[in-house]
């Protein structure tokens, strides 16, 4: 039924897609290939097969190392910031959306402030501070550095979709004797959930392929996560590109799965259109 | 009323004990990491940041003597926060001096941009220590000059590593394009004629990587102006729109022009440069001395060989003077006192001692470092061998722009032959260097 | 209506935890790196801070290269707007679609910016290649070969190869923002459309374009601050290069800091993104909204 909404529809829309598709998966079937090849290949042949397969270097990756540990650790990481993000973001966005404060608009604006923030300002005084609580290796630092970073445009996205819901709707549930609480969780929060699953992708992206953070707050081997893990094969002599991409290809499988989990939950939000104002 | 209360608040609470699970599970892996070499307490803890974090032989050598380090000292904790990427090593090491919170040894490269480091202290002045050391300072070649300064007395870092460029070549290639190994410019000119006649990309340059035109415009500099270029630089008796300047990237520009370069080089990196070189592609590798390991381990490694960077015919008298000295030193922290500031020097000492050198050798089979070394020639490779010959007499000069006064003076050199590469005429790249001076000194 | 006092309550306590974890952990850094804006220091903890006034933002203001990289800047936002805007709604209208196959779409397009930028970087430049590269090859074969340029080593092309790269990659991602919007549009609302007989581009028009004002409002607010930060794909593909053609002032930020150790004016430099990043998105709030 959805597909009769333009007459822009069927072949013409499958065109499109595989198109685009094919200029966008062209990466993976780069890395892939890439995965087999050394580094001198890598760069005579950048875009033919490989001339062995060979899984050398995911062994290097995923064994010399250890990969697979620091895809558990950013996994951990990823999932406990981004939790963490959604919560608090959630409920601020609901206080900034619907209960109508007198301040709502500043505060909201306050926030958005988090969204211009160029990285590396913050991170001296970041540095100072974590040194001064001992905070170097770990899980918690990154976590609360991580949650502060992305709250602000996960309050953005939510909050502006929150907004968007029919105020009604608030009123009968509070006829209803509805409280705060559960007018968040059990009825704003589900309608919400194309936002709050959009949010949780960005951040969830976002903190898994983080550098700069990690690379200054964790130096113990055995909390790397991935991106730290992966500048191992850099050498100032040489650069190791293989290793490098059978680690992508390997690390970007928990990613691709969080995206597909999360933008079911975008699409399964339907019923929020039903109070759209 | 006090139920909504309480179920906020636990929903507050409930996230505050996530994150402190998670927080608990790092502290955890923490104590049982140490827990294993017993006690912390009592203990020195060192921290280093250096730039040997890989898999390659060199680093790997490096991480065997912290390990040895570590049994031999069991009263000292070392903590190794090494990164080898560049940019995140900066980034790294700039935040720990800026936040006050710098690991006790660390590595860096000295000039010119250090001096700031050694006048503030944050630095250690080494001179009472390699004086009081005479068995372990003696070996070391003279080449501290990147951690002296004219206006801070003292000797900021302990050379780890030991560079010298020249050209590596294709011995196939030179054959099959008939050509001898050139002495002087106008031979190097002439074979590079001939092998671009052959079909060949005679020297291709990755100057994507700005530090390659760079590092040409200094061995070239070093050859025709001669070694007092650099003390002309520090003093700024010479200006950077000089003519003998501009003949330099005259040169280089002419020498793109005639395609000895290939035709990428803007968009060329360091590592597709040396895939030319590995794959026949290009008969000729402008590189340090840190090349010969890859060298060797090269699909051509038995047919590449070693000749010095070609001088003047019209200035002989600079035959000798190479672009080279000490890459990477190591440096102890300023502030440290008492029991930390024995360790560090302690463990320094380590890792450059003779021995240890002697040790990095044998990982890497070959090599050159900073110390007099007896080179066996049956245990190191002949590459290394025609090196440590080819160096005897050389006097040595770090990238020329390193020893500006002017810490910007580094990027902007480089980034201007980039811009000359790219297409701005050599006077204008020139000038354009000038002007930057002149807009900083106002 | 929920009563005032329960209203001040619930707000305190659902708010609170985010604006302390925002506010310790974000804008008190960011605060002292605008505080240090006024001052010249040379990166070094024990050397002091000299008050400079608003030095830092003259020399800022004087430089020829920093004039370079708002015009980048400006060219990453009018790309963001004219090519990646409609190409991220057409995917997310797309992927809002009950088609076969979906999720392997939906997945493929989302791919760029799964990847690591290193390698979709590397990438690029492999395929960007003025000689032998892919790209080029390809405008040979196909008969443009009067097209063909140094995408990434000519001072002025690769401020544009840049930004149509860095859409290549985000528009995946905006892809999703868009898809979040449309499914929130009633479908009760096509279904009346459709028995007026409004056809396809009639009922884009009239309902889902304007039901997606704050969509469109995030992103714009979105490309407007991302441009003016961005960094990691110009750091990766360019550093700037050649010879500085590239920079942005992200990338001028961290050189003037964390490399020549200016980081008074590498301050003022992140101070302006934020001022203009704030201005803009206000700005942006305000025309783009005239209802309420």
């Amino acid at each position: 039924m959805r597909l009769a909404r333009f007459r822009l529809s069927g072949p013409v829309l499958y065109l499109i897609s595989i198109l685009w598709a094919l200029v966008t998966l062209y990466p993976l079937v780069f890395t892939v290939m890439s995965s087999f090849k050394t580094t001198d290949e890598i760069y005579s042949a950048p875009f033919k097969l490989p001339s062995l397969y060979s899984f050398s270097n995911y062994a290097k990756a995923l064994f010399d190392a250890g990969m697979l540990r620091a895809i558990g650790n950013s996994f951990g990481i990823s999932i406990v910031s981004t939790l963490s993000v959604i919560l608090l973001g959630s409920l601020a966005s609901f206080v900034l959306a619907r209960l109508g404060l007198k301040f709502g608009n500043a505060i909201l604006l306050y926030f958005l402030l988090g969204i211009m923030i160029p990285i590396h300002t913050t991170l001296i005084p970041l540095m100072k501070m974590v040194s001064s609580v001992n905070g170097h290796n770990h899980y918690l630092t990154l976590i609360l550095i991580y949650t502060a970073f992305h709250l602000p445009f996960a309050i953005f996205l939510i909050s502006s979709h929150m907004r968007g819901i029919s105020k009604e709707l608030d009123e009968s549930a509070t006829l209803d004797g509805c409280g705060p609480i559960r007018l968040f969780a059990s009825i704003l929060f589900p309608l919400t959930m194309p936002a709050i699953a959009t949010a949780f992708i960005l951040t969830f992206l976002y903190v898994y392929n983080d550098l700069v953070i990690a690379v200054i707050f964790i130096s113990d081997k055995s909390m790397f996560t991935i991106p730290l893990t992966m500048l191992t094969f850099v050498a100032r002599s040489l650069t190791e590109y293989g290793p490098i991409f059978a680690s992508i290809v390997v690390s970007i499988i928990p990613m691709v799965i969080v995206f597909l989990a999360f933008q079911e939950r975008v699409v399964s939000g339907l019923a929020a259109g039903a109070v759209k104002e | 009323m006090f139920k909504k209360i309480a179920v906020s608040s636990l929903s507050v609470a409930m996230l505050a004990g996530v994150l402190a699970g998670c927080g608990g599970s790092g502290e955890g892996k923490e104590n049982s990491s140490s827990g294993t070499s017993g006690s912390n307490e009592g203990k020195v803890k060192i921290r280093i940041l250096t730039r040997l974090a890989s898999e390659q032989p060199n680093a790997v050598a490096f991480q065997d003597k912290v390990k040895e380090f570590q049994e031999l000292n069991p009263n000292i904790v070392i903590e190794d926060l090494s990164v080898e990427d560049g940019d995140t090593f900066n980034t790294k090491f700039k935040t720990s001096v800026a936040s006050g919170n710098l690991p006790e040894i660390f590595a860096n490269y000295g000039g010119a941009a250090f001096a700031e480091y050694a006048k503030s202290g944050v630095a250690m002045d080494l001179t009472e220590v390699l004086e009081g050391d005479k068995q372990w300072s003696e070996p070391f070649l003279d080449v501290f000059d990147n951690w002296r300064f004219q206006d801070v007395p003292g000797t900021y870092a302990v050379p780890y590593e030991f560079f010298a460029i020249g050209v590596f070549y294709n011995k196939d290639l030179f054959s099959q394009a008939n050509i001898q190994v050139p002495t002087t410019i106008g031979e190097f000119e002439e074979a590079m004629q001939k092998l671009k006649d052959a079909g060949i990309v005679p020297m291709a340059l990755g100057e994507k990587d700005s530090w390659r035109g760079g590092h040409l415009y200094s061995v070239l500099a070093n050859k025709l102006m001669g070694d007092q270029v650099a003390d002309d630089i520090l003093n700024r008796k010479i200006k950077y729109d000089d003519q003998r300047f501009i003949d330099v990237l005259e040169l280089m520009k002419s020498w793109q022009k005639k395609g000895f370069f290939g035709d990428n080089i803007v968009s060329l990196d360091t590592t597709a440069e040396k895939n030319m070189f590995h794959t026949e592609k290009t008969a000729m590798h402008m590189d340090g001395s840190w090349y010969i390991g890859e060298a060797i381990k090269s699909p051509i490694g038995d047919k590449i060989g070693f000749f010095p960077f070609p001088y003047s015919e019209d200035k002989p008298e600079y035959k000798d003077v190479w672009m080279g000295g000490a890459g990477m030193a190591f440096s102890i922290s300023g502030t440290l006192e008492g029991e930390k500031k024995e360790a560090a020097i302690k463990f320094l000492k380590f890792v450059t001692s003779e021995d240890a050198f002697k040790y990095y050798q044998e990982v890497q089979q070959g090599g050159v470092f900073p110390v007099k070394m007896e080179v066996d020639p049956t245990k190191v490779d002949p590459l290394s061998v025609s090196y440590s010959e080819a160096i005897k007499n050389a006097t040595f000069r770090s990238e020329l722009y390193a020893y500006d006064p002017l810490p910007q003076m580094f990027d902007t050199v480089r980034n201007n032959i980039q811009g000359m590469f790219a297409g701005m005429a050599p006077d204008k790249a020139a000038k354009s260097m000038q002007d930057q001076v002149d807009k900083l000194l106002k | 209506m929920i009563s005032n006092r329960s209203k001040y309550t619930t707000a305190a306590l659902f708010l609170l935890p985010a604006f302390v974890v925002y506010t310790v952990l974000l804008i008190y850094p960011v605060l002292q790196s605008v505080y240090m804006s006024f001052y010249e220091w040379n990166g070094i903890a024990s050397s002091n801070l000299v008050f400079a006034g608003l030095r830092n933002y003259e020399t800022m203001f004087d430089m020829p290269e920093f004039w370079t990289a708002l015009k980048n800047v400006l060219k990453f936002v009018l790309i963001g707007f004219a090519l990646q805007m409609p190409l991220s709604f057409f995917l997310g209208y797309l992927i809002s679609l009950k088609m076969k196959g979906i999720r392997f779409f939906k997945t493929a397009f989302f791919m760029p910016v799964v990847l690591p930028m290193t390698a979709v970087g590397l990438m690029w430049t492999f395929i960007l290649f003025p000689n032998g590269g892919l790209f080029n090859t390809l405008l040979t074969e196909i008969g443009l070969g009067g097209l063909v340029r140094s995408w990434l080593g000519d001072t002025t092309v690769v401020t544009y190869t840049l930004p149509m790269i860095n859409m290549w990659v985000y528009a995946g991602l905006n892809m999703i923002i868009f898809s979040a919007g449309i499914v929130g549009i009633p479908e009760q609302l096509y279904q009346a459309a459709a028995i007026d007989g409004a056809t396809g581009w009639r009922k884009l028009r009239y309902i889902t374009i304007p039901l997606l004002k704050d969509t469109f409002k995030i992103y714009a607010v979105t490309c407007l601050t991302g441009s003016l930060r961005v960094f990691d794909i110009i750091f990766v593909m360019t550093s700037g290069g050649p010879n500085g053609a590239s920079d942005v002032p992200a990338t001028m930020l961290y050189y003037q800091g964390f490399k020549y150790m200016n980081f008074g004016l590498a301050n003022s430099i992140g101070t302006f993104i934020l001022v203009a990043g704030l201005t803009l998105s206000i700005l942006t709030n305000r025309y783009l909204s005239s209802d309420k």
